[in-house]
Formats: C-alpha cells, structure tokens, sequence
C-alpha cells in the first residue's frame, strides 16, 4: 500500500471528530432565546433522553459519512478480491469457464460454504468483468463433461446460462472437460483465448496445452476430510457397503450404521467400525435378520453430509456381461480367461463378466445379463434366437464377433440375429490384405487410428449378410462392411467381421477393440440400464415408449436424442422408479467411488496454470463508493430535515390534513 | 464553550426589518386612513354656528339670538362648534424583551410597535391633536412632552428610531410606577393613553395600575405586541430557553410544555382584559406577522370605542 493510500485511510481517524462534537453537546439542546421564557414550564428528564436518541443516529451517519469518505480516497489503491479478467493487450477475450459439477463439488470449506458455490460465485464475477466483445463458454465438468454453452458474446446468454447451473453426484471428468473447452475458442477470431478451470481438480488430467489453463480459484483445491458411501447392496443375510475416504483422519473413529425403514433414530439394526485408512473400503454387515427398506448411514460429520447416507439395493447391482467364447480358441498362449474376459475386466472394475458355454434358450436366462458378447458362433439354435431377440427387444445389447466357425454353421442354427446365410468366412493373402478404414470408425474415438493398421489373416464378409434396418458403421478399406449396427427393439445387435482370436488377427490386441468393448458397455448401460449406475450415465429407452421416471429430487423429463431415443439422465445419487409401458422398473443411481477417494490435484507446474487468464486484480471502486457517501449524505440531511423544526411543520401539516 | 444563543441580538442594536424607514413606512401606512377617524369636537364656544337651544338661567345673555326669539316666541340662544384637543399618550415598550425577533417575524416586536406608534401620531396629528411620548424601559429614552403640529410628528419618529434597548432586570414595580406618573399628569380630560408594548417584562401590578388610567374622560388601550413563535410555541423535542434577563434557563419538552407556556399566556392576557375592560378600556392583540394597517384600524375602533 503506497503512501497516498495511507495518507487517505489517516483521513478516517477524523471519524473522532463528530464523536468527540456529539459527547460535548451531549444532552444538552441548543439555547434558544425566548423572551416569554418565564412563561414556560420546565420539564428536564424526559427531553434529555429523547435528545440523545437523536443525536445517536446523526452521530452514527456522521461516522460512516468520514469513513467512506476515507475509503473513497484510497479506493484506487484497495486490492479487492474479486476475479476479473486480465486484458493485458486491452483487446477482447474468447474465454471457457469450466465449471466443475461434481459431487465433491458438494464439499463444505473452511470458508462456511461448498466448493461449487464459490466456483458459480467466482465465475459471476469473471462475467461481471467480461465487456462487450468478449466470447463466453461454459463447460460443465461433471461426467461426461458438457458444453453447456456454445461460445457467445450475448454476455445475458452467459449469465443465464450460469445461474441454471445445479449440483450433481456425478464424477469429474477435466481431462474431456478442458479438451472441450479448448476446441470450443479454437474457431473464434479472438486473439486472445483462455480456458478458466474452476474446480477442486480431483480427477487426473493434463493441464498442458494451448490456450492456457488458469485455475485463479485455488482454494477450492482445500483438502476437506470426507467419508462418502458409493455403493451399498444386500445379498441374502449380507450387506456389502462400498465406500471411500478422502484421508484417513476422515475415517477414524466413525462407524456404519444400518437401519431398518427410514428413520435413523431408532436403533440400528447392524453396526461396523470403519478401518482407519484413506481411499476405498468394504464393510460387510452380515447377519442381517431384518426385512423391508434398509438403509445405510455414516456417523459423525463430514465436508459432504449428502454422501453419508445410502439405500441399501435389494440384489446384486453390479452390470452383468455375457460372454460365449470357446477358451480354446479365443484364449491367450498361457491359458486363463478368454480374451474378451479379460479385456472386459480391464475396461471396468465393477463389471461382473460371467462365461457362458452357449448362448441360453430361454429369455428369462437372458434377463440378468445386460450384454451378450458372443465369439466366433457356429451359429445359434432356434430356441436361442428366438430368446435373444425377445432379449434385445427389451433392451439388450449383444455383440457378435464372427469368424471363421460362421462358415460351418450346423444344420437349422443360423447366425441371425448378428448375420444372415449370407455371411462367409473369407481367408485373405498376407499380400493383399485389405486394412479397416478409419473414417467410418470415428464412434470408436481416438483409438479407431488404431485399427488402420489392423494385421488380418481372414475376415467375414458382411457384404451379403445385411439384415433389415442394419447400418454399415465399419468398412474394410476394400468397401467390405466390417461392423453392423442393428436397432431391435429397446437393444441393439453389433455384428463384427472378426473374431477376438488372435489366430486370425491382432485386433484383440488394438486399442481400437476396447474402445469397441466399451462402446458396447456403454450401449448396455444406457439400454437395459443396470440396476445400478453412476451419477451422470444417460438412460436411453425407445421413442414411442410411455416413460415416467422419479427420482430422490422428484419427476425427471426425458428429452428427445438426435436418433430419436428418449433420454433421461440421473445426476444425483438415489434411488429412481421408472414406469416403462406400465413396467415398474427401480434402480439405484450411486457416486463413483473415484469422487469419494480422489483427492485435489496440486500441481507441480503452477505457473502454467495460473494467472494466465483472472486473478484477484485491483478494482477501482470509487463510484460505488461515491454513490454510498451520496446515499448517506442524503440520510443526514432527511434525518436533519425531518428532526427539525421544518420537519415539525411538515408533520403537522401532514396531521392537519390527515384530521381533515 | 460557549455560544451565542439562537435568534438573540445585541441588546443595544435594532432590527428594523420590514419597517424600515420607519417615518416613510408610517406615512404610507396611514395613507386614507383619515375618514372614519374619530371628530374632535365639542359644542360650546367658537366661531361655526351649530344651531339653536332654548334658554337656560345662567347662559350669557350674549348668545341669546334676538331674530329667532321673535321669529319663535321663545327665547333661544345660538351654539357654536368648539374645537377641542385631545391628547395622544403613547407609552413604548423599550425593555429587551421587544427586541426579539424569530425567524418567522419579519420584524422586531420593538420596530412592529414603533411603526403602530408613528402611524397613531401621524392620524393624531393629522386630526389636530396632541401626542405625547413616554417609555417603559431602556436605556435614556427621549420622552416627548404633549405637542403637536408637523414638528411632533416628526419628533416622535426620531425618538423611536433613537431608542435604544438596556436594563439589567426586569421592570419593578416602583419603576413602573414612575413611569406612569407623567402619563397621567399629561393625560387630560379627553385623553387616549395607548401602551406599546408585549407585556412580559412588566411587573404584576402593571395591568391594574395601567388601568387605573381609564376613567369616564380618559381611555387607556393596551396593544400587546407579539412574535408568532411566542403565540404558538412551535418547537420540537427537548429545548434550552433563555429568558429576556438574567442567565436563568429553562430547559424542557417542547411537546408536553406547550400546553402550559399557551395557557400562562392565555392567564395574562385574561388579567390584562378583566383589568382594563371595566375600567373603559381596551386590550388589543397584534403578531409581527399581521399586516399592520389591520391593527391600526382595530387599535382606533378600540380608541373610538371608549368615547
């Protein structure tokens, strides 16, 4: 603070002075001259109090009056703590604001309120400071992350779109969240471009890249102590609970409490110490006698009280995949699970992968599994086509990867509903083998590149295997269809020219096949929809079905996808009930446990980060200030007016008309 | 600390105000004030006939007129209209009280009171009569002994411009009985005695010694001057009064001491009137404020009243 703005805070002692003026004229009225003075009658105890209640109150605008004034002088020099936006070339700004919606957004600070409300407030003040010019994105950081707002200079479009902005269970997800902030501003003409994370960083991204990241909120990044239940599921007499713990402190010397029906003051019904340790823990409640709703409730208190209290799920919640595969065939050189197994079980910790020796005939055999990946079938009997299609219809998701046992179906099993008869095996020369071609693939994501390269030493050929309503979303780059994708129904059919055994190629071993896999996983966690699923996950049913869905926050509204699905998305944790086509149907939407245990990043490389794009800057705030001392100025000349004899006047004549 | 208290003025100095200059503010004010004012006459001995009576033992033979009598058969004597002089007797408050002057009034009570006083002179003198002027207060006021004529009046304007305020204390009553003394040497038969003045700093025998002036030949008016502050009490909240003498102060409620400041008023003005009125004369009640030639009328009807 320079010297002038001392200088000007010095002026604020002067507020002594109408103190000092009021305390020598305190009590005492001033003398009047009033020759008939004799004449009046004299009554001294009640005008003295009523005197100084008067003077209190000029006393109290006269102070504030030289305080402000004081203020007002240093104000250029006063360092406020808002964010702005740094226009170091003075020119406009395309900015992204990246506003995390996590659930450890929820997190209380020391700071009296949640992470995500500091964020919202951080970022009003960021487009407070915007001016007229200025490009404003807004990505929400929750998963998947969303562009919530398309880049625009309609700063009223920004503000709108900021304050619809909610809370939610979902996970983080920076590393698409500033990927999508960045690709955003990168076809604004703006020179000047920032991308402003505002958000606890608890999630792995990379924050290099072009435009800069600025994370001027780093107080969000406050360890807070928390304990939060992810999961929490009943099996028979046991209860399995999945939670997480930001720090060890955060778990010690609390404890699980299980309740019967809703009331958590009653006495539980089971109890289990927590272990004292950070990161992600089981405790399994076994024994459990008591029927009905049950719910599960961390003791004690924490930064996020929302996660502390859980359903417990009736059955096992976990997503169920499917998998026929012949170990001999589809297996790796040393033996164990087949490779899809395997690939599955690195794609997702919670999925539950059962082999199964051939495809069940029977529907209801069906209806555990939410997806059925299928391996090089010498095709199906009636009985399991006629199950797996009453399957897909209610929205399975099946994926058949063909190979050369296509070629050597048995009498009466075909390859439907993945292929026709049309379908044949096809071996090709090490010469001329064709590659797969990329730009069909682009829904696979980055890792379809991989596949270009693909090493094939056959293929099926789907060229004159197509099925009805069937669209080619994979070619070879012979024009040869590679992958089908087949809507029935709720569920839909993949059909893959290749099997996963890397006796015929080394598309198993591509990245560009778990991408596949995961495509695959996704389909069934948006179709049938697990009984359980992560804050955030779309659930998709069919355009033409009657759809009610209610959730712990009340009905949720499905909204039209570009494919004409319905779509509805859960992002707040709880347990919904859905009516599809007069079917109940109930499933429990939970926080990934990631958000419970992931702690906020720090990064190491601070000076990429911040200050590139806001800051706490110095703010003149002289003519709000102006504006104060004009306000009071006019309060102590109304008090004056009103307390004096002109007021009188005016109260009496206000009586008299009043009384007339 | 102190301070100079609000609405007060250095004793010796006044505030004309809106009377100034006051012998113009007269003139003008007395502008056809003329017809309706009282006629000095008598009948008696004089030069203008004014008709015929029947004879009485003990009439001078002289007057007898000798044409009506044979004219008439009887004897009858002329009469003739006497022009008589009456005397003006003004009495002017000049104790510090009068110099008070609110923010409301437009003048002093003093200067309201001395251009009432001037404007009564010039009707006196423009009827023929005399005037005289005497004080109640200051500091060594010009009386004026009974004269009349232009120089009077002219006179009489200067020594209510030369006035000049004083006094340590309050009237007493032996004061007050000196000056009443003269008053009532020069007041005739005939004479209207007219006090100036706002009746505070009198003593409390003033009214009835006042009105021991009015009898069946000799009327005595009171025009007591006011400011309009001291008629309504206007102030507010808690206040600090200080009285014309003395430092005492009266500190009190504005609000609950109303009341009792208008009924004591009220109680003095009621003293003065049941003083005054069995005796013949009259009180008359101004404010600064009033317009003047108003209570100039009222002042000469209450003077007419007693004749």
């Amino acid at each position: 603070m320079s010297f002038a703005s001392v200088l000007a805070l010095l002026v604020g002692l002067l507020v002594a002075a109408p103190v000092i003026a009021h305390l020598l004229r305190r009590g005492k009225t001033e003398e009047q001259v009033f020759p008939p003075a004799h004449l009046v009658p004299m009554l001294v105890v009640t005008s003295d109090q009523r005197s100084r209640l008067e003077d209190r109150l000029l006393l109290l605008m006269r102070a504030l009056m030289i305080i402000a004034l004081a203020i007002l002088g240093a104000t250029p020099f006063v360092r406020c703590s808002r964010l702005s936006v740094d226009r170091a070339s003075g020119a406009s700004v395309a900015m992204s604001l990246i506003v995390d919606d996590s659930q450890s957004m929820r997190a209380i600070t020391s700071q009296g309120s949640s992470r995500f409300e500091q964020a919202l407030v951080g970022a009003t003040q960021l487009l407070t400071s915007a001016r007229e010019g200025d490009a404003i994105a807004i990505v929400l950081a929750g998963q998947p992350a969303r562009l919530l707002l398309t880049p625009t200079t309609d700063l009223g479009a920004a503000t709108r779109a900021l304050e619809s902005i909610r809370i939610s269970d979902r996970a983080t997800d920076l590393s698409e969240a500033v990927s999508l902030a960045r690709s955003s501003l990168k076809e604004l003409p703006h020179s000047d471009k920032r991308v402003i994370l505002l958000s606890d960083l608890a999630a792995e991204f990379s924050p290099e890249g072009e435009p800069p990241l600025s994370t001027p909120l780093t107080s969000l990044s406050d360890a807070v102590d928390n304990c939060g239940i992810s999961t929490a599921e009943r099996q028979d007499r046991t209860v399995v609970v999945t939670l997480g713990c930001s720090a060890a402190r955060a778990a010690l010397g609390r404890s699980l409490r299980l309740y019967a029906g809703s009331d958590d003051t009653t006495e539980p019904v089971a109890t289990e110490a927590l272990r004292g340790v950070d990161g992600e823990q089981r405790v399994v409640l076994k024994q459990v006698s008591a029927t009905g709703d049950l719910f599960a409730k961390l003791d004690g208190s924490d930064a996020i009280g929302s996660d502390d209290r859980a359903h417990i799920a009736q059955e096992a919640t976990d997503l169920v995949i499917g998998v026929v595969a012949d170990p001999a065939k589809a297996s790796t050189v040393t033996g164990g699970p087949t490779l899809l197994e395997q690939a599955l079980s690195a794609l997702e910790p919670n999925l539950t992968v059962k082999p199964l020796g051939a495809v069940p005939q029977s529907a209801e055999a069906l209806a555990k599994y939410a997806a059925l990946l299928v391996d090089d079938p010498p095709g199906m009997s009636p009985e399991s086509r006629a199950a797996l299609q009453e399957w897909i219809a209610k929205g399975g998701v099946a994926l058949g990867l063909l190979g050369p046992s296509a070629a050597s179906a048995q009498l009466a099993a075909s390859l439907d509903p993945f292929a026709r008869e049309g379908a044949t095996w096809q071996e090709i020369e090490p010469q001329a083998a064709p590659t797969l071609d990329a730009t069909g693939l682009s829904w696979l994501g980055p890792e379809s590149q991989s596949l270009t390269t693909l090493n094939a030493r056959g293929r099926v050929r789907l060229d004159a295997a197509d099925l009805p309503g069937a669209a080619i979303v994979g070619r070879w780059s012979d024009g040869v269809p590679w992958v089908f994708r087949r809507d029935l129904g709720r569920g839909v059919v993949l059909t893959v020219g290749l099997p996963a055994s890397t006796a015929w190629s080394d598309l198993s071993l591509r990245p560009g096949f778990l991408a596949l896999l995961d495509d695959t996983v996704s389909q069934a966690k948006q179709r049938t929809g697990p009984s359980r699923s992560d804050a955030g996950t779309p659930w998709r049913f069919p355009s033409g079905a009657r759809l009610e869905v209610t959730g712990p926050q009340g009905p949720l509204a499905a909204r039209m996808t570009s494919n004409g699905e319905q779509q509805v998305t859960a992002d707040v944790a709880g347990r919904y009930q859905l009516q599809l086509d007069g079917a109940a149907e109930s499933r429990i939407v939970v926080v990934a446990i990631s958000e419970l245990t992931q702690t906020p990043l720090l990064f190491q490389s601070s000076a990429s980060v911040t200050g590139a794009g806001a800051g706490t800057n110095q703010v003149d705030a002289s003519p709000e200030w102006a504006l104060f001392v004009l306000a009071l100025l006019t309060i102590e000349l109304l008090t004056r007016t009103l307390t004096g004899p002109a007021g009188a006047r005016l109260r009496s004549r206000f009586l008299r008309r009043s009384a007339a | 600390m102190s301070s100079a208290p609000r609405n007060a003025l250095p004793s010796t100095l006044l505030d004309w105000g809106s009377v100034s200059p006051l012998r113009l503010k007269a003139i003008s004010l007395t502008e056809g004030l003329y017809s309706g004012v009282h006629r000095s006459k008598r009948r008696g001995s004089g030069i203008e006939f004014d008709g015929h009576r029947n004879y009485v033992p003990g009439d001078d033979l002289r007057r007898l007129d000798y044409r009506a009598m044979m004219r008439h058969g009887r004897l009858l004597v002329r009469q003739f209209e006497t022009e008589t002089e009456r005397c003006l007797c003004l009495l002017v408050d000049a104790s510090l009280s009068m110099n008070f002057k609110s923010a409301r009034a437009p003048t002093t009570k003093y200067a309201y009171a001395a251009l009432l006083a001037a404007a009564l002179g010039r009707v006196a003198i423009a009827t023929g009569d005399l005037l005289s002027l005497d004080w109640v207060g200051g500091e060594t006021p010009i009386a004026l002994p009974t004269s009349g004529g232009r120089e009077a009046f002219e006179r009489l304007v200067t020594a209510l411009e030369a006035v000049r305020f004083g006094g340590d204390d309050a009237l007493q009553q032996s004061d007050f009985d000196h000056v009443l003394s003269p008053v009532a040497r020069r007041a005739r038969r005939g004479a209207v005695v007219v006090l100036l003045s706002d009746l505070l700093d009198l003593p409390a025998q003033a009214s009835e010694q006042f009105a021991a002036l009015s009898n069946r030949n000799r009327r005595a008016v009171t025009v007591r001057v006011l400011d309009p502050v001291e008629v309504t009490f206007p102030f507010q909240g808690p206040v600090r009064l200080k009285g014309s003498y003395g430092p005492a102060l009266v500190e009190t409620d504005a609000a609950q001491a109303r009341a009792g400041y208008l009924a004591a008023l009220e109680a003095q003005r009621t003293s003065w009137q049941e003083r005054l009125v069995p005796q013949g004369g009259r009180l008359v009640e101004c404010q600064t404020d009033e317009a003047p030639i108003e209570v100039l009328r009222r002042i000469l009807r209450a003077a007419e009243s007693t004749q």
